[in-house]
């Protein structure tokens, strides 16, 4: 961001004001009349996460929009239900926007995803106290996962043998999640589903690097056995 | 190749779900999964991964682990991004629900100082330090003249106070209200000096009171009425 050529003093405004790399002298004046969106969309997180915490709403629904398609995944692939996910998800932000002032720097991508797997956590407990989701709808919601699934899992001009396996292996795979004990799901999802780093997996869910390797481990393991238990075509 | 056959049927063991834990082939396998996972994520130190090179060379059982995990999270990697059924963009309404204004918080910290100062006055009161100076000359006042009267109303004078001390901020008002009319009552048959003197000088402290517990009442509605609600019972 900062450029050798500016004038001492700049960068101090151009990081307020601004995410572009140089603004001349001249312009300043101009930075009044741009239109807020237009300054938000160039705005750094850091300066968003600012923005929101002294009480700017427009602020944190750009942050909103950065991170729903993130929170809603990991939501998603935890609870395998659309709209337990969507819940989750809109819960994820309203916590986040309740206790913003909590969040002391850092990432704030790892701080929402800690809220996000907190709130998956809690609405898996309560499932399991009151289960209302039957195998079979557990195996349907699969299938609409494996079947959304499709568009990236199966190739264009694959066969309809084809096809028909690579839809089965998406419902596995989804199912395989599934299967794993939550610590190790939630690893898992971040992991290879969401590619984060063992560093930042390690501040979402408050483990120790060794013990989210050993998760990770234990749990890619189980999918594995999962697919090679259940569907004889892992191996293609 | 015996080795070979030995993974394949440890493979086939924990397919039918019969693992045994503890078994040197489990043990064995934990040895590596780790290492294993970390490999495939390319974040092994140069160190370990020569060392597991070595060991996958003579290790079928490694091995097939390898390309197994490998393959699980190839296809887990694959797994795409759900769109999101909604966005999860917050409305001014919900954001003044989630978040109150500041007053909120002012309120609170006023209903606190209102209750330190209530019970400061309460513990003046108790320790008799507004009534004292006027009370004690008239009692001693009276003695010179009534032996027997003096101390009733003594006792009289410092029952009442002790109710009103002892009373809590609910019943401030009715007890305040006991004690302002049955001191007089009471006093006025024994010693009437006293009881225009102790009437004159617990005035002010009980308006201190009566007025610090209106407040303390009136900071604790608005801290009360101003809450941030849960987002699982948010109805927007």
């Amino acid at each position: 961001m900062s450029n050798p050529n500016q004038p001492p003093g700049i960068d101090k405004v151009e990081g307020l004001v601004s995410g572009v790399s140089f603004i001349p002298k001249k312009d300043m004046l101009l930075i009044g009349s741009r239109s807020f969106k237009a300054q938000m969309q160039e705005e750094p997180e850091d300066k968003l996460v600012a923005a929101a915490q002294s009480g700017d709403l427009a602020a944190f629904n750009q942050l909103v929009n950065l991170y729903q398609q993130r929170v809603f995944n990991l939501a998603y692939r935890m609870l395998n239900e659309s709209e337990a996910a969507a819940d989750a998800a809109q819960d994820t932000f309203f916590q986040a926007y309740r206790a913003l002032h909590q969040f002391r720097g850092g990432s704030f991508k790892s701080w929402l995803l800690r809220i996000a797997s907190n709130i998956c956590y809690d609405r898996l407990r309560v499932r399991t106290r009151r289960p209302t989701t039957s195998l079979d709808e557990m195996v349907a919601e699969a299938e609409k996962v494996g079947g959304s699934d499709l568009a990236i899992l199966e190739d264009e001009d694959g066969d309809p043998v084809e096809h028909a396996t690579r839809r089965e292996l998406a419902r596995e795979l989804a199912l395989a999640l599934q299967s794993l004990p939550e610590d190790q799901r939630i690893a898992v999802i971040l992991s290879d589903v969401q590619n984060l780093s063992y560093e930042e997996i390690g501040t979402i869910t408050g483990a120790s690097l060794g013990t989210v390797k050993s998760r990770i481990s234990r749990g890619r393991l189980k999918v594995r056995e999962y697919l090679h238990k259940n569907q004889g075509t892992f191996s293609q | 190749m015996a080795l070979g056959r030995a993974a394949y049927n440890i493979v086939n063991q924990i397919k039918a779900g019969k693992e045994n834990s503890g078994s040197e082939g489990d043990d064995h396998r934990a040895e590596w999964l780790i290492l294993i996972s970390d490999y495939i994520d390319g974040t092994l130190p140069e160190a370990a991964s020569q060392r597991l090179k070595t060991h996958l060379a003579e290790c079928a059982q490694c091995t097939a682990d390898l390309e197994g995990l490998r393959q699980t999270v190839k296809l887990l990697r694959r797994l795409p991004e759900v769109s999101a059924p909604r966005s999860f963009i917050l409305t001014p309404a919900q954001a003044r629900r989630l978040r109150p204004s500041p007053v909120y918080r002012y309120a609170r910290v006023a209903a606190a100082i209102a209750a330190a100062f209530l019970v400061f006055a309460f513990v003046l009161d108790l320790v008799g330090l507004f009534a004292a100076p006027a009370a004690q000359p008239s009692a001693v006042a009276v003695a010179t003249a009534d032996p027997t009267p003096t101390l009733e109303a003594v006792g009289s004078l410092s029952g009442g106070t002790n109710r009103a001390g002892a009373g809590s901020i609910s019943g401030l008002t009715t007890n305040i209200t006991a004690t302002a009319t049955a001191n007089p009552t009471k006093v006025a048959t024994t010693a009437p000096q006293t009881q225009a003197a102790a009437s004159e000088d617990l005035t002010p402290i009980r308006w201190v009171e009566i007025v610090l517990a209106v407040v303390l009442i009136m900071f604790a509605s608005f801290a009360f009425v101003l809450r941030p609600r849960a987002p699982g019972r948010l109805k927007i």
